[in-house]
């Protein structure tokens, strides 16, 4: 792995403004990934439009993994984001035509790719509605919080008195998050929650 | 395991931060345990939302990446690859950051906090951070609140009480969680329902909490939905109602449902009665005892504060 990707990787893992700046850097970099993703989907059954959902789903896909500590360093940046596009666009693509090859779907015009793509974007919507209600400051927290800061910096960042009241700031956001969703009991059911039987534990 | 226990376990494993071996055990868990299976869920419905909110601000900056001509300096090339534990060179950013952030909160919280003081709570060392249980709910001070909470005039006022006395040598705390409690304002309650309910279950509850039927009182409480206008003071007067029937363990699970409401003045209220809970059955809830003690503690503008210092004095006595 060379000196860039791995400043690029340590910038990602970083704080919001150096992932910013690691994700900018890497596809300035690498201005021509875009074309080759649009161009490799166009190539395997897909249109333009579908290579340029798919480039911004790598985008996404890419930075979660190595955050997450998923890239194995076994290949450079850019071949690893190219994989992920890739099989991303396979994945995708073998869905759509099973479902147009469903019996039941075979009167139907058009394929299901966007009946699937509605059923993950209200899965969002319900998320971003959730997450209106946290207010600001709270979201600002909990994004932090996702991309792994350590309490002390947390604390540091939101001029909160100590590491214990930013991991007290934390987890109170979250429970804001939870008490919203556990007050629309229909909306936990439309994100596959199975709810218990026994309501108690819902308040417990 | 315990509730807090689980909430950690649980985040530990879909963080990928366990070993083989306590993964198979929280999944064993989930298996076995209704309450476990639950948490598991809403903790990954969580995680979701949080990295759904990520994605739309990485998605809202792809193009401008793409678009933007200007060169860019590469990232900083002597940083070696980060692990969670450190993070060189970017110490002044956070620095800068923080500065700014913590003018804007001062001067933020100086407009709603008024006469309150801003002194620093008390901090865990990083050794209790990390043995240390999870939070317990109540108002998050400094997050979300533009305006300065509204303090009820009913409310009693914590400073102008007796102090409590000392507990007893013997460990039997029960009784001395009873001169701590702060019992229920039935006429707040009262108030509080909507007219055109007035003969629903609430109404019907606080009549037999007022004739100390108990039992009545948390079946008709029971029958109060979610839903409805009144379901955060129904709660309220069900933790009561379970405390005097001496189900403490429940009624501290409620009282830390009010207090997650972090609607004033329920909320802490709440949170000073879950400590009287935590105290009835003290020492077996030393644990969580301690760390909403230490809430109350380092919480400097929260209603209970002065009366935490004084049972903390008392307990150290």
């Amino acid at each position: 792995m060379n000196r860039d990707d791995a400043s690029i990787i340590a910038g990602i893992r970083g704080t919001a403004e150096e992932r910013d700046a690691a994700l900018a850097f890497f596809f300035r970099q690498h201005r021509s990934l875009r074309a080759q993703v649009i161009a490799y989907v166009a190539k395997s059954g897909g249109t333009e439009h579908d290579g340029e959902d798919v480039f911004q789903d790598a985008v996404v896909l890419f930075d979660r993994r190595i955050r997450k500590g998923a890239f194995k360093e076994e290949s450079s940046l850019s071949t690893y984001f190219f994989s992920i596009a890739k099989f991303h666009w396979i994945g995708q693509h073998r869905r759509r035509k099973i479902m147009e090859e469903l019996p039941d779907r075979r009167d139907e015009k058009g394929d299901v790719g966007p009946e699937l793509d509605y059923i993950f974007e209200e899965r969002k919507q319900i998320f971003y509605s959730a997450l209106e209600q946290i207010g600001k400051k709270c979201k600002e927290v909990l994004g932090f919080y996702m991309l792994d800061y350590k309490m002390e910096e947390i604390a540091q960042i939101t001029g909160r008195g100590s590491a214990a009241m930013a991991q007290k700031d934390a987890y109170k956001c979250r429970m804001k998050l939870r008490a919203y969703l556990l007050q629309r009991p229909q909306l936990l059911s439309a994100l596959g929650v199975q709810l218990p039987d026994n309501p108690d534990l819902l308040t417990e | 395991m315990n509730n807090e226990e689980l909430y950690d376990k649980i985040e530990a494993y879909l963080k990928g931060r366990l070993s083989e071996e306590e993964r198979a055990a929280v999944e064993r868990e989930i298996q076995t345990n209704p309450e476990a299976a639950l948490e598991f869920q809403l903790q990954q419905v969580e995680m979701e939302a949080m990295e759904a909110m990520l994605e739309r601000d990485l998605r809202g900056k792809i193009h401008q990446w793409l678009e933007e001509d200007e060169p860019l300096p590469p990232p900083e090339k002597d940083t070696p690859t980060p692990s969670n534990t450190s993070r060189p060179g970017r110490l002044w950013i956070a620095a800068l950051l923080g500065a700014v952030v913590v003018l804007a909160a001062v001067a933020w919280r100086m407009d709603w906090l008024g006469y309150k003081s801003e002194s620093v709570p008390t901090e865990k060392t990083p050794s209790e951070k990390e043995n240390s249980n999870q939070p317990t709910p109540g108002p998050i001070a400094g997050i979300d609140e533009p305006t300065e909470p509204e303090k009820s005039t009913t409310l009693p006022n914590p400073e102008i009480r007796p102090a409590p006395q000392s507990p007893p040598a013997d460990g039997g705390m029960m009784a001395y969680a009873g001169k701590l409690y702060e019992d229920l304002d039935l006429d707040n309650t009262r108030k509080g329902a909507p007219m055109e309910e007035d003969e629903g279950p609430l109404s019907e509850a606080v009549i037999a909490y007022k004739k100390e039927q108990y039992h009545q009182a948390l079946q008709l409480l029971n029958a109060v939905s979610e839903g409805n206008g009144y379901a955060i003071r129904a709660l309220e007067m069900k933790a009561h109602t379970l405390y005097h029937l001496k189900k403490y363990k429940e009624s501290a699970a409620a009282f830390a449902a009010v207090a997650a409401t972090e609607l004033p003045p329920f909320a802490e209220r709440a949170q000073w009665n879950q400590l009287v809970c935590y105290t009835a059955q003290y020492p077996a809830t030393k644990a969580a005892f301690d760390e909403l003690l230490a809430v109350l503690i380092a919480d400097t503008g929260h209603t209970y504060h002065e009366r935490a210092l004084e049972l903390q004095k008392r307990l150290s006595e």
